[in-house]
């Protein structure tokens, strides 16, 4: 009997830690607020915020879905009101005042691309200016494009001696955070090498096969070519 | 004295004592070292016996990879050959579609593996671009199909010469296939070293034994006519570089340093200049030499407080916008990452929004700077345009969303869709279960163009 008891706490000990670290990997689109973890509102949640707040006269602003300094300020006179934690962030208790639920329990889509992008980025071209950090992650993005290369991100960068850095083990690398902005500008449309496909550094490079190829510009110390 | 000889003699049996105790710690030490030797050579031989067997571990799983690769590739290929002359060997366009369908597939999955092979890039390239047209090909084909619209003259050309390179491709595979059933192994034929190895040398996939690939005119994913786009935007005088300059000095007033960088001599041709602004950020600006535009810039934008809110990013991104030639510009969408926003702005004809002449400008909060602007493609695209009003209505195309929707709004807009095609839609912003998405319905004909998601990720939305 006793055995049974103990069984049973145990088991609810295991469920509650599972269900615990689920909670936690699915909640991945929270944001770090001074030690604590919030969740970050959908466009439509955030036009639901400033509806309700709209209607009960706490904003003034237009519906727009953007979390502004307006819609912050609207939500830290509801929370005064109605005497929550004034940090001016719907979490679980302001949106309950609000009368709304979050869909905070849906899971996000992880960066994976932006990840790759950025570690590639990082192994290859960590020395050069930003300008031809934004350069290598366009040219992975043309590639992904071009018919003569495979048709994805991961598919660009992990193919066979694509890339020395990958061949070598740098990629693994953990990038920094200008690689990351690079590569997030580079997802955003920016190419500042209008279509290449390739680059190198002529001081470096051993391919004869890569000279004859059209150069298009040359950034910090890589030649980018079509 | 007596004690003194005592003394000493005490003393003397302490030393043989100590020389004793000595000797003994010697050997025991030797006993020791021994031991430790015997013992660590044992372990080194143990240990390289262990990471030699981990290596032949590694070597398997490579092995089984590229094997792996080789035979879904030499399956796909095998495949898409049979699909292509069964499409060809019949008549009934329903049958003809279900094949080209197939064909497509394989061809997409050849692309899939050879692109996994140890094979140097140069090598495979042409294979690979071949295997990717004749999957768009063969896809847009089918399309074409549904309405039961038969294969032209002309398409059945192309077929055929697409046929007779995947029977050369079959072949070679093939011949190399028996290789490997008389063991010749991948894995040791490639050279980490040297990357020309003997592998690529083997399978001839181009150099020597060259199979001519035919060329494939269409519209579809993959075509060279996506990939060729024209630039039809930028007009003007050719300008210098020294007046390049000048209209840098002029966008950025109190730049303190400004240096050349070269030029770029691609689909766009500029003049490059490296500045820092008044935040002493470095910033990367290129000049187009046709018209003298900015055509882009980018820097990096630092880490910190947020001294400006997302509405003033705007108004900057929509007066910097205007200061460069686009007019009647808004925004029409922005996502923040961290303190850089981004933001696309669109011009406006006629109340119409102009999607396909987008700028785009990232701003960085903590200081409220330009760190980023991207109007390639409004200079790709811009062009005056004859607007064709249409049949449907602004309510028609608000009725066509599906009833659980909320709607948010709707507006026209001219949207930009796959393959160059422009069209004038009413675009739906609706909401479902707290998620976003856009409709596109065409005005001439109330077709759903396209429908688009917002996708909120770790980093900032996007648009799919």
């Amino acid at each position: 009997m006793k055995n049974k008891l103990m069984m049973v706490v145990a088991l609810f000990f295991i469920f509650a830690f599972s269900f615990a670290g689920f909670g936690f990997t699915m909640n991945n689109n929270a944001i770090e607020n001074g030690g604590e973890i919030v969740e970050t509102l959908t466009t439509a949640e955030n036009r639901t915020v400033q509806t309700k707040l709209k209607r009960w006269g706490y904003y003034k602003g237009s519906v727009d879905g953007i979390y502004g300094a307006k819609t912050k300020q609207a939500v830290k006179d509801f929370q005064r009101k109605n005497g929550l934690a004034v940090d001016g962030i719907v979490g679980p208790k302001t949106a309950a005042a609000l009368g709304m639920t979050l869909s905070s329990s849906k899971p996000t889509q992880s960066s994976n691309d932006l990840y790759l992008l950025a570690k590639c980025v990082y192994a290859e071209s960590r020395g050069e200016p930003y300008t031809g950090q934004v350069a290598v992650a366009a040219v992975i993005l043309n590639r992904v494009k071009s018919p003569s290369f495979p048709n994805t991100i991961s598919g660009v960068i992990y193919q066979p001696y694509a890339f020395t850095a990958v061949s070598d083990g740098q990629i693994n690398l953990s990038p920094n955070s200008t690689a990351y902005k690079a590569a997030q500008d580079a997802l955003n449309g920016w190419d500042p090498t209008y279509g290449c496909l390739y680059y190198y550094n002529p001081a470096t490079a051993t391919s004869s096969w890569i000279w004859s190829r059209k150069t298009v510009v040359t950034i910090g110390k890589h030649v980018f070519a079509i | 004295m007596e004690e003194k000889k005592e003394e000493r003699k005490e003393s003397v049996l302490a030393d043989e004592k100590k020389k004793n105790k000595k000797n003994k710690g010697a050997i025991i030490g030797l006993a020791i070292a021994t031991g430790v030797l015997g013992l660590s050579t044992i372990g080194l031989g143990v240990g390289f016996g262990i990471a030699d067997g981990k290596a032949m571990e590694y070597k398997n799983e490579l092995t089984n990879v590229y094997n792996e690769n080789f035979y879904n590739m030499l399956d796909s290929v095998n495949n898409l050959e049979n699909k292509l002359s069964k499409t060809l060997n019949s008549n009934g366009v329903s049958y003809q579609r279900k094949t080209l369908l197939e064909a497509s597939k394989n061809a997409s999955e050849a692309e899939i593996s050879v692109s996994q092979l140890p094979l140097s890039q140069t090598d495979i390239q042409e294979i690979v671009r071949f295997v990717n047209q004749v999957s768009g090909y063969t896809s847009t084909l089918a399309d074409k199909m549904i309405d039961g619209t038969a294969l032209t003259k002309e398409e059945i050309s192309t077929l055929n010469d697409i046929h007779e390179s995947i029977l050369q491709l079959k072949y070679q595979l093939n011949e190399f296939e028996r290789k490997m059933e008389k063991g010749y192994s991948i894995i040791d034929n490639i050279d980490i070293e040297v990357k020309n190895n003997n592998f690529s040398q083997l399978l001839t996939l181009s150099k020597s034994n060259a199979i001519e690939y035919p060329t494939m005119i269409y519209d579809g994913p993959f075509s060279d006519s996506v990939t060729d786009s024209k630039v039809k935007g930028l007009k003007g005088e050719t300008v210098s570089k020294g007046q390049a300059e000048e209209i840098v000095k002029k966008q950025f007033k109190n730049t303190a340093e400004i240096k050349y960088e070269g030029e770029t001599k691609g689909r766009f041709e500029t003049y490059n200049f490296r500045i820092k602004n008044s935040d002493n950020e470095m910033l990367y600006i290129q000049i187009s030499k046709v018209g003298g535009h900015i055509l882009t810039i980018s820097g990096a934008g630092r880490d910190g407080e947020a001294t400006i809110d997302m509405d003033s990013a705007k108004d900057l991104a929509v007066k910097f916008a205007k200061e460069n030639g686009v007019e009647d510009a808004q925004v029409v969408w922005s996502d923040q990452i961290k303190e850089d926003v981004y933001l696309n702005i669109a011009p406006t004809s006629n109340g119409i929004i102009l999607y396909p002449d987008l700028v785009k400008v990232k701003i960085d909060l903590t200081n409220g700077m330009i760190v980023g602007y991207d109007a390639t493609t409004y200079f790709t695209n811009h062009t005056s345009r004859t607007i064709k009003s249409g049949i449907l209505s602004e309510s028609d195309a608000r009725g066509k969303v599906p009833s659980n929707f909320e709607i948010v709004q709707s507006r026209l807009v001219l949207s930009p869709l796959e393959y160059n095609r422009e069209v004038i839609c009413y675009e739906v912003e609706a909401d479902y279960q707290n998620d976003t998405y856009y409709f596109y319905f065409n005005v001439e004909n109330g077709e759903l163009e396209n429908v688009l998601k917002v996708i909120k990720t770790d980093n900032g939305s996007l648009l799919m």
